[in-house]
């Protein structure tokens, strides 16, 4: 062996124990200064990604502006026709057209408070609204009202009362009072049978007890009694017992001369005419999966485009 | 062979196995050999498979979202119903729909009324676009990780495709395997403000920071708001702050109606726009969140619907413990640190000797 030979093998091992020595320094020693591992950062790295998408669907937009062309022509139609003649014209292979296609909660808290805001706003006095809940077994089926429908009505503020659903997430309706009170129930029961037969059971809240109460009930008509009392006025939801009317505390309802209150002798309240229609699109063929949090349910559906609209009535010759 | 080298040969050997014996030991000690060869790029792997499924997760909540948007867009007769206390910028009192014109009819979105006509078919495009967005976040808060929300340009083509850009790309940790969730720190950078170079803590992502938001506050107000999620742990609370830093271009955008929000389409009236955004051409007096003193906040686990009067007292009184004061039309907005609605608070303060939380 030469003596260059020699010297790179002695090189070896020193070269091998400096590695070791390397290897035993550095990020070791700086590791114990960190004192709290567990708030280090146990992240090494960042993957980062475009997240745009693409989605499609077979639908299309420009069916509004097909729906409002059609309605233009319904309105110039009502001219001369009932909106129910013109509606039934207007039916084609696209679209199927509706007067009003509200079903379940949104029939029975809708219809309710219609009747009962139409009521306010008459502005007649010692007379009654009356609407009978009766429906055919037919039209039970079809509104989806084989069920016990609970409405709960308070005031937030003055002159206002809101209608909600229970049980039926955001669905509600603020009635304006005008400044009327009087006996207002603070729950609205209704339920359908099979064969139509409606019953409806309304619950009171009496301010100067302070306690609720269930009215006369079942029901199965809605009765509005709008008075005068000592230049107050007052709307009462009643029963009819023969030709008299019960208040809520089943007590007779006295006129300013202390006699009963005879109802073949009360008017019905002047309902004024509004003239304003809900109407209901559907497009036919074409249906996509959606939720709708009236039945809970996520399931293919069609959509249904709902919009109200003034019509003019027709003119008479 | 020479003598020599017989005399060599085993030494080296002997060396060779002493090193590498001592080096298993040095490294064994130092736990490199806890984790099989090509963990990281394990780590890697797994995190690219995330971006897959989260990938995966909006095209079908993009694809529902447009389903479930023509429904409710069909139900509501074409107008959409989008509240200001869902719009993250809303200035004015919330809950007060702002997309109606006449109300609804009984339940049913009134197109016509006697003299006026309240539908206007170009808006349906709009409309949808709105529904969408509200749609796409609500399934994109629900991804388990921190996907953006409201960070979509969309464009609507005919019969109908909608497509969304991401303003900002997705980006996810890629984490030590031996722990499942992120350690986040706060992140220094800084930036350019109309003020001048500002410090700016990034905490994106971490507790403080609602999930889909994007946060950031000066150093000054970061350690305030720090300050205050102590205070609030303390009462067995903790904040969420979902709208801080907002840059020049940013309010730029929302003031223009670039962003989902649309504000610029829906209230093209200025005055009338600035009840819900400001406009950041009136300077940072006007738009404090552009300075990165200002912070809307509400208690984590709540919506602002979901906060009570009490809950709002309660931030009330910890915010201004930590040195912030309100803005009066905004519960949930906050400054601090020398904005000038803060100076003028303070200033009254002094004048007054009375504690001014809240200011116009």
């Amino acid at each position: 062996m030469e003596t260059k030979d020699l010297v790179l093998l002695m090189l070896i091992p020193i070269i091998l124990v400096s590695l070791v020595i390397y290897t035993d320094t550095g990020p070791a020693i700086t590791g114990a200064v960190v004192n709290e591992p567990a708030k280090e950062s146990n992240i090494i790295g960042t993957y980062s990604i475009n997240p745009s998408f693409k989605a499609k669907e077979k639908y299309d937009l420009d069916d509004y502006n097909k729906i409002k062309e059609l309605l233009d022509v319904i309105m110039s139609c009502a001219k001369q026709n009932s909106v129910e003649q013109c509606v039934a014209q207007i039916n084609d292979n696209e679209f199927a057209w509706q007067l009003g296609c509200d079903k379940g909660a949104e029939k029975v808290l809708y219809d309710f408070a219609e009747f009962f805001q139409d009521c306010i706003d008459s502005e007649d006095n010692n007379c009654i609204c009356t609407k009978n809940l009766e429906l055919s077994s037919e039209k039970i089926k079809e509104y989806g009202l084989l069920n016990t429908f609970d409405l709960i009505l308070n005031e937030p503020s003055q002159n206002k009362i809101k209608i909600e659903v229970l049980k039926s997430e955001g669905l509600s309706y603020g009635i304006n009072t005008n400044g009327l009170s009087g006996w207002i129930p603070s729950r609205y029961v209704l339920g359908y049978d099979s064969n139509g037969i409606p019953k409806l059971n309304l619950f009171f809240y009496d301010l100067s007890k302070g306690d609720d109460f269930k009215g006369p009930g079942p029901l199965t008509k809605l009765i509005i009694y709008k008075n005068n009392l000592n230049n107050i006025n007052t709307i009462d939801f009643v029963k009819q017992e023969n030709d008299n009317l019960k208040n809520p505390r089943d007590n007779i309802i006295m006129d300013k001369d202390n006699k009963p209150v005879e109802v073949s002798k009360l008017p019905n309240c002047n309902i004024k005419p509004k003239n304003t229609y809900k109407l209901c699109v559907m497009q036919k063929n074409y249906k996509i999966t959606a939720y709708d949090k009236l039945d809970g349910q996520v399931k293919e559906r069609s959509p249904v485009v709902k919009f109200a609209a003034y019509i003019a009535p027709a003119q008479n010759p | 062979m020479k003598k020599s080298s017989l005399f060599f040969m085993p030494l080296i050997v002997i060396i060779l196995i002493i090193v590498l014996v001592n080096l298993y030991i040095v490294l064994l000690e130092k736990g490199s050999f806890t984790k099989p060869i090509g963990s990281r790029q394990f780590d890697l792997f797994k995190t690219y498979l995330e971006a897959e499924k989260a990938l995966f997760f909006i095209d079908q909540s993009a694809k529902y979202s447009l389903q479930q948007s023509i429904y409710e867009l069909a139900k509501d007769g074409g107008l959409s119903e989008v509240y200001a206390s869902d719009v993250l910028t809303s200035r004015e009192t919330p809950f007060i729909p702002i997309a109606k014109k006449c109300g609804k009819f009984y339940g049913y979105s009134l197109w016509y009324e006697k003299d006026a006509v309240c539908f206007d078919e170009n808006k349906v495009k709009l409309n949808l676009e709105l529904l969408f967005n509200e749609r796409m976040n609500s399934y994109l808060d629900d991804y388990p990780i921190n996907i953006w929300l409201d960070n979509y340009k969309y464009e609507i083509r005919d019969s109908i495709e909608i497509i969304g850009r991401a303003k900002e790309p997705l980006k996810l940790d890629i984490l030590k395997d031996e722990r499942k969730e992120a350690v986040k720190k706060p992140i220094e950078e800084k930036i350019i403000t109309k003020e001048g170079i500002t410090e700016l803590k990034e905490f994106t992502g971490t507790e403080l920071c609602a999930k889909g938001s994007k946060c950031g506050l000066t150093a000054e107000a970061y350690q305030k708001l720090e300050e205050a999620q102590k205070l609030a742990k303390e009462k067995g609370k903790s904040l969420e702050i979902y709208s801080a830093y907002r840059s020049e271009e940013e309010q730029t955008a929302l003031w223009g109606g670039q962003t989902p929000e649309r504000y610029r389409q829906r209230f093209p009236n200025e005055e009338e726009r600035r009840k819900y955004v400001c406009n950041p051409n009136l300077g940072l007096g006007e738009c404090p969140h552009m300075t990165g003193k200002a912070v809307d906040i509400r208690f984590k686990g709540k919506s602002n619907s979901d906060m009570t009067v009490d809950d709002w007292k309660e931030l009330e009184k910890i915010m201004y413990t930590a040195g912030f004061r309100r803005y009066t039309a905004e519960l949930w907005h906050y400054e601090c640190c020398g904005t000038e609605r803060y100076n003028r608070a303070v200033q009254l303060e002094k004048e007054t000797g009375k504690e001014v939380r809240a200011i116009s």
